[in-house]
């Protein structure tokens, strides 16, 4: 039912901010941007900072700025719960979602949080856990964890 | 009694020969493919490499499946459930792939571990290191950074060039998790089987196995399966073939029962008219596969129907029974014109064997071994099998009307000699367009079926077999390392637009020298975490975190070099595939695919100046492969047919009659392959088979038509029932919906009539149709 709610609302441009929180970088990088669902399986981000471009996801592509030739999305598991995530609630695709991953949902119609985690041995490797919490129709936070401690959270602004 | 015990006796006895022979034959009979008969036994290592890589290649072992109707995640799901279970038939399929797997098993570790031998790259200076570091941290920055923890173990991409090759750059989209066609309205698979396309029995048992699959996976559902590849249509051509054959032999066995009926009356003659067919075809497929070993297929089909003037046999013998007369007797009367028939045609066959086509010896030595048997079966068996029966129909009537046809045919011998100088003239003219080069002529596939492999095909990104690059050198190494120097005119052909892509062992695995030069530019250690340094100045990286890089690099400089067996066993088909030793050689294919400019492509290998290569557009390659087969045949069937002139003078001791017997013959080959070229695409390898058939037949109705002296009391009707026989029996062929059981058809029919009326306008003199003495 909340899924439904959610996928009837959603076919506008939100923006973001992000902030990752990476082992391997001195400090965290902070980005922001649009980003945009297209049915049926493109998803377009938009960042404005810290560097311009676009990447667009296209079914089980990514396509960086202009380029045509786009690599496969499995390289990325993180992109991948982002895309399913996105795909899976704004299609109202629950099937989808639970193909790829556990999934766990907390709350009620007014704020909720779904909890995923993978199955794939292969994407357990590089993604612990994605938590999408919201309001009503509306997207709120996206909280991505690595398994080596490296974090990505993003606020979706109202 | 006493001959009826003996008829028996010789019957059962020859009913346990055959019955030996055909147990012979399923436990001995190799049978090959078919494209390599068509081989020179001297053929270059090229040809043999191009048909080697034909049927071993991995276009030939990839069928394409779709999954249509339903909604997209039904058929998301049905695509699931039916890779999981073909997957685990892994004695069937080598690769079972819906999208829904990354790289093949085993292949990302180890495209990992040895990145530094098989990623292209050289250049180890600050710059280029600084370079990399730039664009990682703007991965590291986009949203797919945070999957890119491990990055920095591998900061200048080695793993992702390395990777490149084996990855298909363009498969289909992905919608549901698995591979979609480009509407999305259906779901695609790709499997590879173990066995090769063209091997009718596995691939059956392939599909088998799939449609099972399939309909159980699919249960409940509103799903329909669509597979497509070599193997499909192998087995599909197989069945179509197999089927009208079916339907038509029964027809066949109706019409010419019902004429050859009519001339008995009884049965026993009916059966037995089948006894020299099947003895000389039995003896010839077990002695030629004895003897060779392996006998084509292709043998077998043309061999049988050269000796299909065989079914004659029987008929000159049986017509010739005189009320009161042991069949025996008839046989001895008519046994030195079948017996001069036979030698003439065998004679011209032989001419074959010393041919250079391994292909044409089998036919040769099969089509001798077949009539001499056949032509022994009905002078020396046949008689035996029946010896007391008796004409019961009165066929005077009979007899009197055919003498009356061929009095008046006689009449009309100026119309023949304007008709066949007319036809020869047009084959002329015509010069070498009589011929119909098309493959497909010879192939008893469905071009729908193709169609839609081809679309299949295209919807994956296989790469169709359309042109290859073939290298040949003295051993594996060389053949790999000479393929590499081609990369950059390939490359820059590309670019250029002149073909879409290649594929090349080496892109794989580099040649032992490359991985050496590859290894030997890794810096050391303390050097690379000096340039490192340097490289990352003003860049927010944590120094540790290149620290499994630095291990990598340091381990990569004194690492074995990689030979094939070393790639992963789930893999390793496609390196194989790529790169084989053929007669002692080392021959490397670089696939090329989706050629827009194939002279440009051809002038930039050739400009290429790397030694033993050779660019091959596949399908004119083979079609050149049949022309020369083509032309051998042909140039044998001249040298045959005057071969048998020559045997048929000697018989007949005299030339004008061998010339009253011979060129009628001449001229109904020429008016048929006028008739064939005017009214169809052109002749074809088929056609010049069924032409020789012809040739025989008609030696048959020259013989039995003229006054030759060579049969005692000849009987006129003889030579027309055999030929009504013919004419009905390929007449049925004719209206076959497979084009290559048409062709034959048509070829034969045609030909026996034209025969038959040329010889008959020809020898026919006005003499009482069973009467006469011998003459001298």
């Amino acid at each position: 039912m909340l899924l439904k709610t959610v996928a009837h609302a959603v076919h506008r441009k939100v923006h973001f901010t992000e902030v990752n929180h990476l082992a391997s970088l001195k400090y965290p990088v902070r980005t922001r941007g649009t980003l945009e669902y297209v049915k049926p399986d493109t998803l377009v981000m938009t960042q404005s900072a810290p560097r311009q471009a676009i990447y667009r996801i296209v079914g089980d592509r990514l396509y960086v700025n202009r380029t045509r030739r786009g690599v496969p999305v499995s390289r990325f598991p993180g992109v991948i719960a982002l895309v399913s995530g996105f795909e899976g609630l704004l299609s109202g695709n629950y099937a989808l979602l639970n193909h790829d991953f556990t999934t766990r949902l907390q709350g009620d119609r007014k704020a909720w949080r779904l909890v995923l985690r993978p199955r794939l041995t292969v994407l357990r490797k590089a993604l612990a856990s994605v938590a999408i919490s919201g309001h009503g129709a509306r997207f709120a936070r996206i909280v991505t964890r690595a398994p080596n401690g490296d974090r990505s959270d993003m606020r979706i602004l109202p | 009694m006493n001959t009826k015990i003996s008829a028996l006796t010789v019957s059962v006895t020859w009913l346990g020969a055959m019955a030996i022979l055909a147990a012979v034959i399923a436990g001995t009979g190799r049978f090959g493919e078919s494209l390599t008969a068509f081989l020179p036994r001297s053929g270059s290592t090229v040809q043999r490499a191009l048909v080697q890589g034909l049927h071993t290649g991995e276009a030939a072992h990839i069928l394409l499946l779709a999954i249509r109707g339903g909604t997209g995640s039904e058929r998301a799901h049905v695509s699931r459930v039916l890779a999981r279970e073909l997957g685990r038939d892994t004695g069937e399929f080598s690769l079972v792939a819906n999208g829904g797997q990354g790289m093949a098993q085993g292949l990302a570790a180890f495209v990992f571990a040895h990145r530094y031998q098989l990623a292209p790259r050289t250049s180890w200076t600050v710059r280029a290191l600084r370079h990399d570091l730039r664009r990682d941290l703007a991965i590291l920055e986009s949203p797919a950074g945070l999957s890119a923890g491990r990055m920095l173990a591998d900061p200048t991409g080695a793993f992702m060039a390395a990777a490149r090759p084996w990855e298909r750059v363009r498969g289909p989209r992905v919608r549901h998790g698995v591979w979609v066609s480009r509407h999305g309205r259906s779901a695609l698979l790709l499997l590879k089987t173990r066995a090769s396309g063209f091997a009718v029995g596995p691939q059956r048992r392939a599909l088998e196995r799939i449609r099972t699959g399939f309909a159980h996976a699919a249960r409940g559902t509103a799903l329909a399966l669509t597979i497509g590849g070599t193997g499909a249509i192998t087995v599909a051509a197989n069945d179509k073939v197999a089927d009208s054959a079916k339907v038509l032999t029964i027809i066949d066995l109706v019409l010419v029962t019902g004429i050859l009926g009519f001339v008995y009356r009884s049965v026993p003659p009916l059966a037995a008219s089948l006894v020299p067919l099947v003895t000389g075809a039995l003896c010839a497929t077990a002695i030629t596969g004895l003897v060779f070993g392996r006998l084509a297929i292709t043998t077998l089909g043309f061999g049988t129907m050269l000796i299909g003037v065989a079914m004659d046999y029987p008929t000159y013998v049986l017509l010739h029974v005189r009320p009161g007369e042991h069949v025996s007797r008839a046989a001895r009367r008519v046994g030195r014109a079948l017996g001069l028939a036979m030698a003439a045609m065998v004679m011209g066959f032989s001419t074959m064997m010393g041919s250079h086509l391994a292909g044409l010896v089998q036919l040769g030595v099969f089509a001798a071994i077949g009539l001499v048997a056949a032509a022994a079966a009905a002078r020396y068996i046949l008689p035996f099998m029946m010896p007391a029966w008796q004409p019961t129909a009165d066929l005077g009537a009979w007899d009197a009307r055919a003498a009356r046809f061929s009095a008046g045919l006689r009449r009309m011998r100026a119309g023949v000699v304007v008709v066949a100088l007319a036809a020869g003239g047009m084959l002329w003219a015509r010069g070498p367009r009589v011929w119909d080069n098309h493959l497909s002529a010879l192939s008893p596939a469905s071009h729908a079926l193709m169609r839609k492999t081809g679309r299949l095909s295209h919807a994956f990104g296989v790469p169709g077999l359309s042109s290859l690059v073939v290298v040949v050198a003295a051993d594996r190494e060389q053949a790999l390392s000479r393929s590499a120097a081609l990369q950059p005119v390939l490359a820059g052909l590309r670019h250029a637009g002149a073909l879409g892509g290649y594929q090349m062992a080496a892109q794989y695995l580099p040649s032992r020298a490359v991985q050496r030069r590859r290894l030997q530019a890794l810096p050391r250690s303390s050097v690379l975490r000096r340039r490192l340094r340097a490289a990352a100045a003003g860049l927010p990286f944590r120094r540790r975190a290149f620290r499994a890089f630095i291990t990598a690099v340091a381990r990569a400089r004194h690492a074995p070099l990689l030979v094939p067996a070393d790639v992963p066993a789930a893999v390793r088909a496609r390196v194989d595939d790529l790169l084989m030793r053929v007669h002692g050689r080392g021959v490397a294919f670089v696939q090329v695919t989706d050629v827009r400019k194939a002279r440009r492509v051809a002038q930039a290998i050739a400009a290429s100046k790397v030694a033993g290569v050779h660019y091959v557009v596949v399908k004119r390659a083979v079609g050149r492969l049949l022309a020369r087969y083509r032309a051998a045949l042909l140039r044998h069937a001249l040298i045959a047919g005057a071969l048998m002139a020559v045997v048929i003078a000697i018989g007949l001791r005299s030339l004008r009659e061998a010339a009253r017997l011979v060129l009628p013959m001449a001229a109904a080959i020429v008016t048929a392959c006028a008739l064939l070229v005017a009214t169809g695409p052109g002749l074809t390898l088929l056609n010049l088979v069924a032409l020789l058939l012809i040739a025989g037949l008609c030696m048959g109705y020259a013989l039995f038509l003229g006054d030759n002296g060579l049969v005692p009391e000849r009987r006129g009707l003889a030579p027309w029932v055999c030929a009504a026989a013919t004419i009905t029996g390929f007449g049925v062929l004719a209206s076959a919906p497979v084009a290559m059981l048409r062709s034959v058809g048509v070829t034969v029919s045609a030909g026996a009539l034209l025969a038959l009326i040329f010889t008959a306008a020809w020898s026919a003199r006005r003499t009482p149709p069973v009467a006469g003495g011998p003459h001298g």
